[in-house]
């Protein structure tokens, strides 16, 4: 093989390596970037969810409290005033049946939790911030990488959706 | 909080987006060609395939009647045959330059993408932008309605 040939494996050699390195950290990005999309997505702990299904019954048993009205007029028969809004006959549909809406939420918040524990406010912020601090350290390190393998004549097409912030960076913010 | 290096940075990705335009309308213009070529070698296929073997006189030799040239049965086959294979050998050719021109559209669409995402980040973050940040080049696009980068 003659010297240029030579050269020329050489480069494809370690075009190929850096575009290696680059897909890599590429599809790390995307993962912590889907367990970030997934931190978002989980809803509060199961129990804050039992939670609101009580609050929801005590909102509904009060509002209905008010809405059934019993006058009496004059010393005749008492009047029940069940002229209720429709806005109202859940409320009071809920109020007579408590344990019945009961049931009826947990089998929904079953099949929304589906056995997962959910997640505390603390917890979500907390994953939020390593996972977030774990994307920009991966973006950073793609665009050294494009950089280096840029200033090395070896050109790597950058993501059309990378991060402006990412890309303008001063080297110094590069890792090393 | 990253520090910034918009003023070096911004005319590394403009050339970028810059030579990426070129790449594209070469590699178009590349693919146009073969295409040119095929088509080509196909009416000429066709045009042999039209002329007559067996000699015809004119119906009324009193008129000018243009009539096609006349080959050997044999001439015309192995005009079709290499006519044939030219367009067996230039076909590949011409899947090569489609794939070749659909990456090179992609990577100039993504290269001025991200330079005009980059000119917008700069825009609306107040950062100091350095002169000449414009983009010679076709605007297939319509990036110049989001940007204001391209002409």
């Amino acid at each position: 093989m003659s010297i240029v040939g030579k050269l020329l494996t050489r480069h494809r050699a370690a075009l190929d390596d850096v575009r290696g390195s680059v897909e890599q950290v590429r599809v790390d990005l995307i993962s912590a970037e889907d367990q970030l999309a997934e931190v978002r997505r989980t809803p509060a702990p199961r129990k804050r969810a039992d939670e609101a299904v009580e609050a929801a019954i005590a909102d509904c048993m009060s509002r209905a409290a008010d809405a059934v009205t019993v006058s009496v007029e004059g010393g005749r028969m008492p009047v029940i005033d069940l002229d209720l809004p429709a806005s109202m006959v859940l409320d009071v549909a809920i109020a007579l049946n408590p344990g019945g809406f009961r049931e009826f939420m947990a089998v929904k918040i079953d099949r929304l939790y589906r056995g997962a524990k959910g997640l505390s406010d603390a917890e979500r912020k907390d994953k939020i911030t390593r996972l977030t601090g774990e994307i920009e350290r991966l973006e950073l390190l793609e665009e050294s990488l494009i950089r280096a393998s840029e200033d090395a004549g070896l050109p790597i097409l950058r993501r059309r959706d990378a991060r402006p912030e990412v890309v303008l960076a001063d080297d110094s913010a590069m890792p090393t | 909080m990253l520090k910034l290096a918009t003023a070096t940075r911004l005319p590394v990705l403009q050339k970028i987006a810059s030579r990426r335009i070129e790449e594209a309308r070469a590699a178009a213009e590349h693919r146009n060609e073969v295409a040119r070529n095929v088509s080509s070698a196909r009416r000429r296929l066709d045009e042999l395939k039209a002329v007559p073997v067996v000699w015809r006189p004119p119906v009324d030799a009193t008129k000018d009647e243009t009539r096609p040239a006349l080959m050997t049965t044999s001439a015309r086959d192995d005009a079709v045959a290499d006519t044939k294979a030219r367009i067996a050998s230039l076909e590949p050719a011409l899947k090569l330059a489609e794939a070749e021109n659909d990456a090179a559209q992609a990577a100039r669409d993504a290269a001025v993408g991200l330079y005009a995402d980059c000119l917008t980040f700069c825009r609306e973050g107040g950062h100091k932008l350095p002169p000449n940040l414009l983009l010679e080049g076709a605007d297939p696009m319509g990036l110049a309605d989001i940007s204001g980068v391209v002409r």
